[in-house]
């Protein structure tokens, strides 16, 4: 078998400034290689380690679709010394990206299903890999009715402005954007997302829901879904931790027996409740 | 299919020596006051009287420092910044004298490597441990701080992950040949002839006295079969950790501690990716990018170690991650012993 600690070299065609601050930005990867090309077939919700020679890796989230052929898109905060170095890459530069690694988005379980997607803040890049997923031609009559709730602290947080604009003027999904507060130019909600979460009041008929954001979003989200009607089983959302190897053996992303590189980092309400609270 | 033999001690510097020719020669070495697992050239650096080394033997198959990669961030090269594999262990090694503890040891790191999947390994694990052959030396005199019995086909002269087992019977050594790769290694070596019946007897003799003499042995039947988040939210860990000063020797010298961290290294242009030794003990092992760390404080990092070896590895791979060597009370700085550790968790 081949070793899973080599990352697959890729080039960056296109670097993408998400905001304002330059906090946050998109790179969008080719590979060298057709054999790992074809090789890398991901599915929503997965994630990869991008590495850097001489700086070490970094597991980030894949905020493509696997309906996007060609290329991987990964949308990176500038936070520690690998992203910060990342930040400063330039077009054409040669990394690499280990994966696709982790266990995805339950497709299985949430097709033919109404979608419900609640994302804040910067953890939207996954969801944008799942919204991509369902919306692409083949895959749409796959899902039933998908509404999205997504805010930011202000405007320019939120991410893939561009791509919200298309979705919003489409009818086969229904997109709602809050921010924490009034802001000059914001014509749309504001409010916290688990108050517009509430007042949107998205239907658990037949649905399953992904909700990624800041732990204290999530905190208090998931009273209003479970009041909502959504069991914990249908409750789907997604960990962060510190990982090395991504693949099980390095030790540290561990929540009791579950590894959050391998056994996750996508879990359900209720695995995450039969599991220590460590995280 | 075992197959018993005897090798007189005078000769045993010969046997050490022949081997040595032949394979990588790993065995122990004193050096001062530490007695350690080393590649040695020659069966006179060789000391085969000891009660058990200071430091495991897991170093044979997962170093401290290991490469996993090579590159070069030279911009006029064409290769520039792509991971090129280090292929580790072309030769074949033997693990000469090591205890049945640490052997045990080997299967349980090699769960944790091949993560109980087939089809599935480590590589860099893998291929040290296909061309690895281990001979045991059975444990005569255990230590007051050994509790090995207390685990199913464990013991002092335990023969699991063994091909070949000795005996030391006083003036020599009672050899007995566990696998079709311990008879490879042996054949033809002449220092070694057929045992005779008394000494096959005396060698028993010396394995039950052997296994009698392990005292301090450890119950796990509770730990099994309690919830593991009623466990982990037990008080018991608040009073437990207090005396921990995090210091990480306990995983260090563990058999079968194995976290890593992977680590780049650049020096004019030639870089290495590296795996080295972690350990849960550290704060930074699991600190996240954003400044949040899910186990910030001694008491989560204590928790975490113990927990990992006998529930965790237990929920996960139906065994724990310990095989009794007693290594880690003798080397606790402020005397955290293990077995008391898991007779509070067993209550």
């Amino acid at each position: 078998m081949s070793n899973p600690y080599i990352p697959r070299p890729v080039k960056i065609q296109e670097i993408i400034s998400e905001t304002w601050d330059g906090s946050l930005k998109t790179f969008k990867l080719v590979f060298l290689k057709q054999d790992d090309e074809d090789a890398f077939r991901h599915v929503p919700g997965q994630f990869a380690e991008l590495s850097i020679a001489g700086k070490g890796e970094i597991p980030i989230g894949i905020a493509s679709s696997p309906t996007e052929k060609g290329y991987l898109l990964f949308t990176v905060n500038k936070m520690g010394v690998v992203t910060t170095y990342l930040h400063n890459m330039s077009i054409g530069d040669v990394m690499g990206v280990r994966g696709p690694l982790g266990r995805p988005f339950p497709l299985d379980k949430m097709e033919g299903k109404n979608i419900v997607i609640v994302g804040g803040g910067f953890a939207f890049t996954t969801l944008r890999s799942m919204i991509v997923y369902m919306l692409s031609v083949s895959n749409r009559s796959r899902f039933g009715n998908i509404t999205v709730i997504y805010g930011a602290r202000i405007p320019d947080m939120l991410l893939y402005k561009e791509e919200l604009k298309d979705w919003e003027r489409r009818d086969d999904i229904k997109i709602v954007l809050t921010v924490d507060r009034e802001a000059e130019g914001w014509h749309g909600r504001v409010g916290l997302i688990p108050h517009v979460t509430k007042e949107i009041a998205p239907s658990s008929d037949d649905a399953y829901v992904i909700v990624c954001g800041p732990p204290i979003m999530i905190k208090f989200t998931q009273p209003v879904l479970l009041e909502l009607g959504f069991t914990p089983e249908t409750i789907i959302m997604s960990l962060e931790k510190r990982m090395k190897c991504g693949i099980g053996i390095c030790g540290r992303c561990n929540i009791g027996p579950n590894y959050v590189c391998k056994d996750g980092p996508v879990f359900s309400l209720s695995e995450l409740r039969k599991m220590p609270h460590e995280y | 299919m075992m197959k018993e033999l005897i090798i007189y001690k005078n000769d045993i510097a010969k046997l050490l020596t022949k081997l040595a020719e032949e394979v990588t020669l790993i065995a122990p070495v004193k050096r001062k006051n530490t007695l350690l697992f080393e590649h040695v050239t020659s069966g006179n650096e060789v000391t085969l009287d000891f009660s058990n080394s200071t430091l495991s033997v897991k170093s044979s198959l997962f170093p401290q420092c290991e490469k996993m990669m090579t590159f070069t961030t030279d911009p006029e090269a064409e290769d520039a910044h792509i991971m090129k594999d280090v292929e580790t262990q072309k030769h074949k090694q033997v693990i000469f004298g090591i205890r049945p503890c640490d052997a045990k040891s080997f299967l349980i790191l090699d769960k944790v490597f091949s993560q109980g999947e087939p089809g599935f390994e480590d590589p860099y694990f893998s291929r040290r441990k296909e061309k690895t052959i281990v001979v045991g030396l059975g444990c005569n005199r255990p230590l007051s701080t050994c509790f090995c019995t207390s685990f199913d086909e464990s013991g002092p002269f335990a023969t699991e992950g063994l091909d070949v087992i000795l005996t030391d019977l006083g003036d020599k050594y009672l050899v007995a040949v566990l696998t079709d790769k311990g008879k490879e290694l042996l054949k033809d070596k002449d220092m070694l002839s057929e045992a005779d019946s008394a000494s096959i007897d005396k060698a028993h003799q010396i394995r039950d006295i052997a296994i009698t003499s392990v005292n301090s042995n450890i119950k796990i039947d509770r730990i099994k079969v309690k919830d593991t988040s009623e466990l982990f939210e037990d008080p018991l860990w608040d009073k437990l950790c207090e005396t921990c000063i995090g210091c990480g020797i306990c995983t260090y010298i563990c058999p079968t501690c194995h976290c890593f961290d992977i680590q780049d290294e650049v020096i004019e242009n030639e870089g290495v990716r590296m795996r080295i030794w972690d350990s849960c003990m550290f704060p930074l092992y699991t600190l996240q990018a954003s400044g949040h760390n899910p186990r910030a404080t001694k008491k989560e990092r204590f928790r975490q170690r113990f927990m990992h070896k006998f529930k965790y590895f237990q929920d996960k791979f139906n065994t724990i991650s310990c095989v009794g060597c007693g290594r880690c009370i003798r080397s606790c700085p402020v005397n955290i012993d293990i077995r008391q550790v898991v007779g509070e968790m067993n209550k």
